[in-house]
């Protein structure tokens, strides 16, 4: 009897040693520095002295800092044009490109950008956006105006350039996802449809999108929470400027804690971009969580 | 029937100008990270290279700003991080969802749940961590952290992966005198592996375009991984010389264009499995 309950015990240890490593890496580094960053937002930490508690005083200080408009502002415009362009634009192509010749051509082209990765476009649109890119095609083709834009300088227009370089950049997994939805929709309720007489326009606003709609629902969750975490992409065009007027409080945070060393400030900005993000993703994350249990 | 095909050749038309404003940024780095500088600067951006100079571009700035080392820290980083934390997801997945162990289910939330936040929230304490205990600047810094980001999602699909096998198997296998560790090994992993191929396709990818963290836990060029050195090689060179820009791009680039063609198969795998996940 003895024997038998060590050796569940023993087994039962077995299995808290299994799942140790995971738990320890994850706890260590991503709980730990959730909680921490709570705490530092709540201190003048500058990573030199010593940080002292001070309260709500960096919320304040956001919320009195002119750079909160703007930030909040352009966040909001990456979330939308986000959903907006390649989602809708992935969605179209997918739509009209699946089950036609040459599928295989159009999805490698339009997926390329996204398999190059983030850093490489701001790389490659940074030069075609630059004095040496498209302006002088404008000026070639006589549109002087055009070829005076200073598409990464002027603003709002650097917000909007840099989101058509990143809509260039995912249209194609976004298109890759409602290949994968397509492929799940019977293709016998599809072709009862078309015998009774739907095509076009009126095929897909009564079969194609409601079938589909599972899956951009997960696209656009997925799209809302990335883009208001947007980065790379600003960081390598603009860095945030000129005079921080193409930032987002991903681009804000980073650079309030590693440029100016106001890590409690940073991370003030940091909490207040997580809020964001949870209310933006609880929907989608209660469902997953749903599916995850059963 | 006239009609729809000729729907059918407009639709091709607008496909055809579609792809070629999707093609036309690629073929311009292509074309002008083969130019020499004086090419590039005599000439607009859309002209055809006048000789070849690709290779001497690409071995500029393979040398230049670190990106040559870069490149190879990304490669240790990619393999060891993806590889490292696919053995401790399937443990801990073998424990939860095999073993079932008490408070399984509450311990796969909190490994889960870990990396849902922005990911500005993780960089101001683990800045502060990495420089207190040495680990700031360092290869095994990084290692440890990418191995870090993609224990979660790993846990997750695995998790889900191992439910699907059928317990008799390991039930034979115990009674034959197999431990654990064993069945782990010689029964569950050879059935995932092509979940786990895919895992580290996924992983790889993710570390390989890594750039925030790169410039957060890392300062010098020796450590910094390859999108960080290519970053600062647009600092390095301002405007001044854009073809050799270009061509680290394009050698920034070459990793993911090769696991691409290579692997298209497992891509798409790859994105049922992520989408699955919603």
């Amino acid at each position: 009897m003895r024997g038998a309950s060590m050796r569940r015990r023993r087994r039962r240890l077995r299995g808290y040693l299994f799942v140790a490593p995971a738990v320890v890496f994850v706890v260590g580094m991503f709980w730990y520095s959730i909680v921490m960053t709570v705490w530092i937002s709540f201190t003048n930490s500058n990573g030199l002295t010593p940080a002292k508690f001070v309260g709500l005083a960096n919320y304040n200080a956001m919320l009195n800092d002119p750079e909160l408009l703007t930030n909040i502002y352009n966040t909001l415009i990456w979330a939308i044009a986000m959903i907006v362009l390649p989602v809708g634009l992935g969605l179209l192509a997918a739509v009209t490109v699946h089950k036609r010749r040459g599928k295989s051509i159009f999805q490698t082209v339009f997926y390329l950008p996204y398999a190059i990765g983030f850093v490489t476009t701001g790389v490659i649109w940074s030069f075609l956006l630059g004095t040496s890119g498209f302006s002088v095609l404008f000026q070639a083709l006589g549109l002087h105006s055009l070829a005076q834009v200073q598409w990464l300088n002027d603003v709002p227009l650097n917000t909007y350039s840099m989101i058509v370089a990143s809509t260039w950049q995912t249209m194609g997994v976004d298109m890759l996802l409602f290949f994968v939805g397509l492929d799940t929709i019977d293709r016998q309720v599809l072709e009862a449809a078309s015998l009774d007489g739907a095509v076009g326009w009126k095929m897909f606003r009564h079969m194609t999108w409601p079938l589909l709609s599972a899956m951009t629902r997960v696209i656009i969750a997925i799209s809302i929470v990335n883009a208001l975490q947007a980065f790379n992409l600003i960081w390598v065009m603009t860095a945030g400027g000129p005079y921080g007027s193409s930032s987002t409080f991903a681009v804000w945070t980073y650079q309030q804690s590693f440029q100016y060393y106001k890590m409690g400030y940073g991370a003030a900005i940091a909490v207040v971009l997580t809020i964001f993000v949870l209310v933006a993703s609880v929907g989608y994350l209660r469902r997953s969580l749903r599916e995850v249990r059963v | 029937m006239k009609t729809t095909r000729a729907k059918g050749a407009t639709t091709y038309v607008c496909l055809a100008v579609a792809a070629l404003l999707w093609v036309l940024p690629i073929w311009w780095t292509l074309s002008n990270a083969d130019k020499s500088s004086s090419d590039f600067f005599s000439h607009p951006f859309y002209d055809i290279p006048r000789e070849f100079d690709l290779l001497s571009n690409i071995g500029t700035a393979w040398s230049a700003a670190g990106l040559g080392t870069g490149f190879i820290n990304s490669l240790i980083y990619g393999v060891v991080g993806a590889a490292a934390s696919i053995v401790i997801a399937s443990l801990a997945a073998y424990a939860i969802s095999v073993l079932r162990i008490r408070g399984g289910f509450i311990i796969f939330l909190a490994i889960f749940s870990g990396t849902v936040f922005p990911l500005q929230m993780y960089i101001v304490p683990l800045f502060k961590m990495y420089n207190s205990v040495g680990l700031y600047d360092s290869r095994l810094g990084l290692i440890l952290f990418y191995t870090a980001i993609s224990v979660p999602f790993c846990t997750l699909v695995l998790r889900g992966f191992y439910t699907t096998v059928p317990g008799e198997l390991r039930e034979a296998a115990l009674v034959e005198g197999a431990t654990e560790v064993r069945v782990l090994r010689s029964v569950y992993a050879p059935l995932s592996v092509s979940a786990c191929l895919v895992l580290f396709l996924f992983q790889f990818t993710w570390i390989w375009n890594d750039l925030l963290f790169g410039i957060v836990l890392s300062s010098s060029s020796s450590v910094r991984p390859v999108m960080a050195s290519l970053t600062s090689l647009m600092g390095v060179y301002g405007g001044s010389s854009l073809p050799i820009q270009l061509a680290g791009a394009l050698i920034a680039a070459s990793p993911m264009l090769v696991l691409f063609f290579g692997f298209r198969r497992f891509f798409t795998e790859g994105l049922s499995l992520v989408a699955r996940r919603g």
